[in-house]
């Protein structure tokens, strides 16, 4: 029954651009990370060649400088390292509250409305997912726009391709995310609950991630959890596109991402049948 | 199987320990509208709640268009509509884009969906409004949006739960009129529940009164009214059980029951027996409280069954007619 699964994932979407006011509060978070700690810890300046030695001196030492920054970060302007590192740590927070709509509708007895239907309850599940996905998608687009007017460097050979590929990128991170915590929140009643899981997860999530700073630098334990970490693996793919201007992309973090999108998958439709009641 | 419901020694006990329906048993013909009538927390909700498959019962069977609640969940579904007794359109959305959710949920395409709308819209007279948000609607309007969502599939069977809860007088007996024409048009069978006893006797065929989760009576409303014959007159003292009082002589006596400082007497003709109890209680040294004189009616018959009256304000708007008085002695 598409008709349902697109008339659910429309009532998401229209519900979701009539409030306005809350789309521009969901921008307030990935700027600041973007506009104060970006520019102001741009701390790939602190490493400059001192001034009082020969010319081709310092030059040389720069060049080494410069070489070992890009093999840890990819680029020399940390600001397009952070950048793209906030891409997807920005859909991880749009998907966390992706759950908070089935409480409500559980709250509100709507979801009555649609348990007493003959439409499946996958179905009720995958409209959720789908919904934050195209929400997550448009919402980037905006923060890409800002990305761009301060000053982000796109690397060279950037082209629509390479964008494009970012977009699916995200929106496979936004479906991993989405269906995770919508999965967790199918038998909850209490709104508190989503927040809470949402606050305990965000900021942990950012930093055991190569999102702000190289998991080279990490002790064990937490380059570990980096590794395993689906941002991680979604900035390199970013990255690889946006501040390489590479289409090589990572195939280990990408089949991982891959993995991840059909565990959750078989995980949410199993749950959803189970506990959407 | 012809019946469109049937229903077994259904039990539901809550987690908790709450026995809200408890070994209910029933049977509702097709097209016929049956109404469930009892007051709060009577256990109507939870006895819908299963039959629509939103719940499953305790202990029990119940057919709901011929197909068994748990084992065919997924048919029964199909069937029926249910107007819930909370507002659950969405108030985000417009009358029509809920119409139009509520449509794609049975499968029905775009134009048929705005056909029957706009059909249903007309008969409730929501017209004008469907395409505001919901947010903005009064009470009313959205009990008449939520029929037309309830309808929008044409179920076979429709259940109502408490379709007039909290209207005023007027406007719920024009939801009665289009709730008939529902039955008639449409050919469905109707299962209500209410509080409202001149609901239940103006717009069922056949009631079951229930109470703390049991039926205690199922008939037409003519069947059930004359299990009571005559009026009722209840008089309640300030000064302790009437247990001396003698009521011989009292014009067209029946019978009467002392409960507590209360004198329920049922006579032929209240008007006529009511001073002449009221003069014999105040012979032996009662002082009066007050004075209710019930007619036979759905009211009283529940009054008869359970010994309570539905609830207190809800007896002003039925057909009895009540009088209180206070009498004080200096
Ligand atoms: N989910 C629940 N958990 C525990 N007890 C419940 C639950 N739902 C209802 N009950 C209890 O079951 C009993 C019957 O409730 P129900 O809602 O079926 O009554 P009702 O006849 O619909 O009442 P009303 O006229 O107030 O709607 C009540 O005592 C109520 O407190
Ligand atoms: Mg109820």
């Amino acid at each position: 029954m598409s008709g349902a699964l697109w008339a659910l994932t429309e009532r998401e979407i229209k519900k979701w651009y009539r409030r306005r006011i809350a789309i521009v509060f969901t921008f307030i978070t990935p700027l600041m990370w973007l506009a104060l700690f970006g520019k102001s810890f741009n701390l790939l300046n602190l490493f400059r060649a001192p001034d009082d030695l020969p010319p081709d001196i310092v030059r040389t030492v720069q060049e080494v400088i410069d070489s070992i920054i890009i093999r840890a970060f990819g680029t020399t302007d940390y600001f397009t390292y952070v950048a793209t590192g906030m891409f997807t740590v920005f859909i991880l927070f749009t998907s966390m509250f992706s759950g908070m709509s089935l409480i409500f509708d559980r709250r509100l007895g709507f979801l009555n409305r649609l348990l007493v239907s003959p439409v499946k309850r996958e179905t009720i599940y995958l409209s959720r997912v789908l919904a934050t996905v195209i929400r997550s998608i448009l919402q980037f687009t905006g923060l890409f726009i800002i990305a761009v007017a301060l000053g982000i460097n796109l690397g060279p050979g950037v082209g629509p391709i390479h964008i494009l590929l970012t977009y699916l990128n995200l929106a496979l991170v936004a479906y991993i995310f989405s269906s995770i915590f919508i999965s967790m929140m199918l038998r909850v009643t209490e709104h508190d609950t989503a927040i809470s899981v949402a606050n305990l997860l965000n900021l942990p999530l950012m930093f055991a991630s190569n999102s702000i700073f190289p998991e080279e630098q990490m002790p064990s334990w937490l380059k570990t959890v980096a590794l395993l970490n689906p941002i991680s693996h979604s900035n390199e793919v970013v990255r690889t596109l946006l501040v390489m201007g590479s289409l090589e992309i990572p195939m280990t973090s990408l089949a991982y991402l891959l993995v991840l999108a059909l565990v959750s998958t078989v995980m949410g439709l199993y749950l959803s049948r189970r506990y959407l009641r | 199987m012809d019946k469109a419901i049937i229903v077994r020694n259904l039990r539901k006990v809550y987690e908790g320990g709450v026995v809200a329906v408890d070994d209910v048993s029933f049977e509702v013909e097709r097209g016929e509208i049956f109404g469930f009538l009892g007051p709060n927390g009577a256990g109507k909700t939870t006895t819908i709640n299963i039959l629509t498959t939103l719940i499953p019962p305790t202990s029990g069977e119940a057919y709901v268009g011929g197909y068994k609640v748990g084992d065919q969940d997924d048919k029964i579904r199909k069937a029926i509509g249910l107007v819930p007794q909370e507002l659950t359109a969405d108030d985000e959305l417009t009358g029509w884009e809920n119409i139009y959710l509520q449509g794609s949920l049975y499968g029905l395409s775009r134009s048929e969906i705005r056909r029957e709308g706009e059909e249903l819209l007309e008969m409730v007279g929501l017209e004008e409004a469907a395409d505001r948000l919901v947010r903005t609607y009064s009470g009313g309007m959205r009990r008449r949006l939520e029929l037309v969502m309830g309808l929008i599939h044409k179920p076979d069977i429709l259940f109502l739960d408490e379709p007039t809860l909290g209207l005023d007088v007027q406007t719920r007996a024009q939801l009665w009129n289009h709730i008939r024409r529902v039955r008639s048009e449409y050919d469905m069978t109707i299962f209500m529940t209410t509080h409202y006893m001149d609901e239940a006797d103006k717009l069922c065929d056949r009631i079951a009164i229930i109470d703390h989760g049991r039926i205690k009576a199922i008939g037409t409303p003519e069947e059930l009214k004359r299990m009571v014959e005559g009026d009722l007159v209840i008089i309640r003292t300030v000064n302790g059980s009437p247990l001396e009082v003698s009521l011989d002589g009292i014009p067209g006596l029946k019978d009467y029951t002392i409960d507590g400082s209360e004198i329920r007497v049922r006579v032929e003709e209240g008007e006529k027996a009511t001073p002449a109890i009221i003069e014999s209680l105040v012979s032996k040294g009662y002082r009066i409280r007050s004075v209710e004189l019930v007619r036979p009616s759905l009211e009283q018959v529940f009054l008869t069954l359970t010994g309570r009256s539905i609830r207190e304000e809800e007896a002003l708007d039925t057909i009895s007619y009540r009088v209180m008085m206070r009498r004080r002695r200096g």
